[in-house]
This record gives structure tokens, sequence and C-alpha cells, in this order.
């Protein structure tokens, strides 16, 4: 277990808590939990594909721009597709969708591409499964906790008993930041431990 | 440490190629949403149509968005929309819609169904910015729930600390009094487009 933990736990769970940051409000319950990572997940991969096929033709002086164009274009995208699927969702999370763009993760992928020579795609959609999994761990994790005790729901069915105190802290913004300093501790643990 | 892919590319060429490209990308998502603009105003108009038929009991056979009136309202910064239900030719019900700002978070927009007796048929909170876990209970079956089948005018339709018999959400007194205080307003609002009619 632990193994596993480090071998996607190393470099990728500092990245991913980097950009759990900017979304933390979303993440109060499940089911917006798995929206936004899957979301991410979604924009990662088509980024690097479309990037990654365009890379010969465009000049180092301006790959950055033209990246971050590109995964703008995708995040919209990606946000009518959502609009699609559930209006209630988009109406919830339509900023944060597109407030991805700007996440670490999303950012850090197009460093990749304009620093190291000789990349190979495969390396770089393993790399970015890795990122899109942990990402997801983190925030569902985030995102289970709190809506558990927070709402005593789970995806929306009762799960704790009625008269049981819920523990209003986990439904606020403030919530989620105590949650996160947890889930570094256990991050930073796994670390020294090696 | 940035080392270039390459370095024959000219500058000129490669930025009318990244210009081509954008603008193809983006021409791609454009479509791509005036084609399924149709669909998702159909699903956002089956949305609307499913909240508005939660508030009330009565089966409808006319489309309530469609013969929407806005109502006059003496409270300043509020917003009462009607919408007839009608089975056949008689008006079976009538749902608001009213908009306040006496939230504790600002701006609350609530739903209103009246049967044709002045009878509550149901309430539901559309949009707010009350605090999460206190004020957003408003939206809860619990406190909900106690509106149905109630008639303004027969009770005394107040919340229990200004001496009336609605039980407020408990430390939430504000969001409690905006939710009663818009559905009183609604119910003048529907007592108005009685008389009218």
């Amino acid at each position: 277990m632990r193994k596993a933990l480090e071998n996607i736990g190393n470099n990728i769970f500092y990245i991913a808590m980097l950009a759990v940051f900017p979304i933390l409000s979303t993440s109060n319950n499940l089911i917006n939990s798995l929206v936004i990572s899957s979301c991410l997940a979604l924009l990662l991969f088509s980024s690097t594909v479309v990037s990654f096929s365009f890379r010969s033709f465009i000049s180092n002086d301006h790959k950055e721009v033209v990246y971050f164009i590109i995964s703008t274009i995708i995040i919209s995208f990606i946000a009518i597709l959502l609009h699609m699927f559930s209006i209630e969702l988009y109406s919830e999370l339509k900023l944060y969708v597109c407030l991805l763009v700007i996440s670490g993760i999303i950012l850090t992928n197009n460093e990749v591409f304009f620093t190291v020579k000789n990349i190979k795609i495969l390396d770089v959609l393993i790399d970015n499964g890795k990122k899109a999994l942990m990402f997801a761990l983190i925030i569902c994790f985030m995102g289970g906790v709190r809506e558990i005790f927070g709402k005593g729901t789970l995806l929306g069915y009762n799960i704790l008993p009625e008269n049981l105190p819920k523990i209003l802290l986990f439904q606020t913004s403030a919530g989620a930041y105590f949650l996160l300093a947890f889930v570094y501790v256990l991050g930073n643990m796994v670390k020294r431990d090696k | 440490m940035s080392d270039s892919i390459q370095d024959n590319k000219s500058f000129s060429s490669s930025v009318i190629f990244s210009f081509i490209l954008i603008t193809i990308l983006i021409s791609i998502v454009f479509f791509f949403n005036e084609s399924n603009l149709k669909n998702i105003e159909k699903s956002e108009y089956d949305y609307r149509m499913s909240v508005i038929s939660s508030v009330i009991e009565t089966k409808f056979d006319n489309d309530p968005i469609l013969e929407k009136t806005n109502l006059n309202s003496n409270v300043k910064g509020e917003q009462l929309v009607l919408y007839p239900i009608r089975n056949g030719d008689n008006i079976s019900a009538v749902v608001i819609k009213v908009g306040n700002h006496k939230g504790y978070g600002g701006y609350i927009e609530i739903l209103v169904g009246f049967q044709m007796d002045g009878t509550i048929s149901g309430y539901r909170v559309i949009t707010h910015n009350e605090t999460i876990g206190l004020g957003s209970k408003i939206s809860e079956e619990k406190f909900s729930e106690q509106f149905k089948h109630l008639h303004p005018n027969r009770i005394n339709f107040k919340i229990d600390k200004d001496g009336g018999d609605i039980d407020a959400v408990s430390s939430a007194t504000i969001s409690s009094r905006a939710v009663v205080d818009a559905i009183s307003s609604a119910y003048k609002g529907y007592q108005r487009f009685i008389a009218g009619e």
C-alpha cells in the first residue's frame, strides 16, 4: 500500500495539492468533486494531445501563449458538454470548471512542452494519468468527508442518523482548508517514512 | 535550461500557423455550441417546467413560461412574476416567483404555488446566498414542508420570534424572515391577480 502511495504520491502529490487550492469551495459534496476531477482529467488529456500534435510547428518564442489559449478553448468545449449533461451541475460549477485552466496541473503540464527536449507522448500521458488520479483522490476524499460530516449524506443519500449533530465547519470553505491541512500532514508522513 | 526544439522555423510563419490553428479550434467550439443550442435550450426549458410543476399539485396542459406576466410590487427592489397554470380554459393554480433583498446574504428568489382558494401548495428556493449550513436550511424539506396546505390569511403568518406560527430555522432568523416576507408578498400579488380578473 505504502509502496503504491510512494509511486504516485511523491512529486505529483504536491502538484495536485497546489491545484486543489483554487477550487476548494466546490468540494463540499462528492458529486461536485467527481465532476470537477473528471473535467480536469478530460482537459489534461485533450490539451496534451492537441498541443503535442502541433508542437513542432510553433516557435519557442510564443509557445506558452499558444498552449494556454488551446487549453482555454478546450475548457470552453468541456463547459458546453457539462451544460448539455446537466443544467443543475452547470449552474453550480460553470465558473469553477472554467477556472480549471489556471490550475497548477495544467500550467505545469504546459511547462513540460517548452522546457523538455525529445519528449515521448506516452510518458506525458502516463504522467498525466498519475496527476489526474492523485487530484481525483484528494478532492474526492475531501468532498466525501465534507459531505458525510457536514451534511450527514453521501451522494445525496442519508447515511448518518438524523439526530447526530453535524459539524458545520466542514460545509464552509474554511473547513476545507482545515481538511486540506490534514491531507498535507498525511502526505508528509508518507514521504518521511520512506 | 530551455532548449529550443527546432530553430529553423521562422518566427512569422509560426505566428501565422498559431493564428490559423487557434481560429480553427475556436470555430469548432463555436459550431459545436451553435448546433447544440436547441438541445440546451430545450433541457433548460424542461428544467424550469419541472421546477414549476414541483410546487403545484394539479395537472396542467398550458405553457406557464410563455404566459408569464410581471406583477407590480409596493416594496422597493422586489420582483414578482406570475405563471398561470391552466387545465383547459380555467386557471387551476398560480405559481409566483418572488425575489427580494432581505436575506442574510442578500438576494433570495423563491417560487410559491397557490391553489385557487389561496392555499399554498408548495414552495421552493431558486437562488440564495445564505450561510452554508445555517441559512441554507431554508431550502431543506424540514423547513419547507410546513408551508404546504397553509393559508396565509387564516394563521398568524410570521416566524415564531415575531409572535407568529411559522417555525424559523434555528440561528437563521433573518433568512427565515426573508422567506416568510417573500411568501406573504407573493400572496398579496396573488390576491391582486384574483381581484383584477
